[in-house]
């Protein structure tokens, strides 16, 4: 016997739907959206981003870096579907915060990049420190103190450097960057 | 004076009548609180029970809906209030986990037949387990397997299916 043709799903009902796909597997929603046009419509909507932070207030952690002895290891380990578009196995991951992550690269680009591994931007930071000292990086969202972090990929940021210096111990912090990525 | 539970009728789109606490009903859903609200004026003084028509949902499906808000709404017939979950032990799972994985499995058109009623009738906590189970149907399938189960008709050209799969080729 030949089953009956499915009943379509509803417009109106999509959204709802889509909403509930579960955070922890990234993969659902990109694949969602390749479904059909109207898929990737509803989820490519900054309106539904918001409402889907809305419904899942707890973002998932994706994964973690790590500075494997290994250096073929990769820098970034997944914990869920999520697979970030190419992490340079040339780079020490330096720090991590606010849904991006601060590197120094030894390989092709030199110095130090700012990595987002949603959107696999990188971006080069000036480096203008004097050489005598050995500063550690930290990066920052630049939006502000309202930003949950959450919808900010791609926005401004800050790198902050502090570090002690090797003649005159004195403190140093220097802010290098704090500009768009459009 | 009146110690008796009020009750109401929901009449289905198919014509069959329903018997629900008005307490219960209204509680769970804000579409026929609205309406209960509204014929309230008029029904004071009167002993005459309020039939409802609920012109969007069959009897099928409205029994269905009837079953869940019972469970759900129905203080009296809960072990414990289903939201406080402070009388669960830690581990537990929501007392009625169970009931509303039941109450889901079952096929899609039906599924779907429930979440429009949830969405009419305005039932939050329906509207979002149903969402929640037919979004759970697509997990673990593939892109045709989605079409083919909610009959969705691909409209990518070739080319631009290409450019999405490429786009995000981490997730397929």
């Amino acid at each position: 016997m030949a089953p009956s043709p499915p009943q379509p799903l509803p417009d109106d009902l999509i959204p709802g739907i889509l909403l509930r796909l579960p955070p922890d597997d990234p993969a659902g929603l990109v694949r969602a959206s390749a479904v059909c046009k109207a898929w990737r419509r509803i989820i490519s909507d900054p309106a539904f981003h918001g409402r889907y932070r809305a419904l899942h207030p707890t973002a998932p952690v994706l994964g973690f870096l790590h500075r494997p002895r290994n250096p073929k290891l990769p820098r970034f380990v997944s914990t869920t579907s999520f697979r970030p578009a190419a992490a340079d196995h040339r780079q020490h991951p330096l720090d991590c915060r606010h849904g991006r992550a601060i590197f120094y690269d030894y390989g092709s680009l030199g110095g130090y990049v700012v990595w987002d591994p949603a959107t696999g931007e990188r971006h080069q930071v000036r480096d203008e420190l004097s050489a005598d000292y050995l500063p550690q990086p930290a990066v920052f969202c630049a939006a502000g103190e309202g930003c949950d972090h959450r919808g900010c990929s791609g926005g401004p940021f800050i790198v902050a450097f502090a570090g002690l210096g090797t003649l005159d111990l004195g403190y140093h912090d220097h802010v290098v960057e704090a500009e768009g990525w459009d | 004076m009146a110690s008796e539970k009020k009750v109401v009728f929901l009449r289905s789109s198919d014509g069959e009548a329903f018997e629900v606490s008005e307490e219960v009903i209204s509680a769970a859903s804000v579409t026929i609180k609205g309406m209960i609200d509204e014929e309230s004026p008029s029904r004071a003084d009167t002993a005459a029970t309020t039939t409802l028509a609920i012109p969007n949902v069959t009897a099928a499906t409205l029994s269905r809906v009837l079953h869940y808000v019972n469970k759900h709404f129905d203080a009296a017939a809960v072990v414990g209030r289903p939201d406080d979950y402070i009388f669960c032990a830690p581990g537990d799972e929501h007392p009625l986990a169970r009931f509303d994985d039941d109450f889901v499995d079952v096929d899609n058109d039906t599924l779907i037949d429930l979440v429009h009623a949830a969405e009419y009738l305005h039932i939050k906590k329906l509207f979002d387990l149903t969402c929640k189970a037919v979004a759970d149907k697509l997990k673990g399938r593939t892109i045709d397997q989605i079409r083919e189960t909610f009959g969705i008709v691909n409209d990518y050209t070739v080319e631009e299916e290409v450019e999405v799969y490429r786009e995000n080729s981490w997730a397929f």
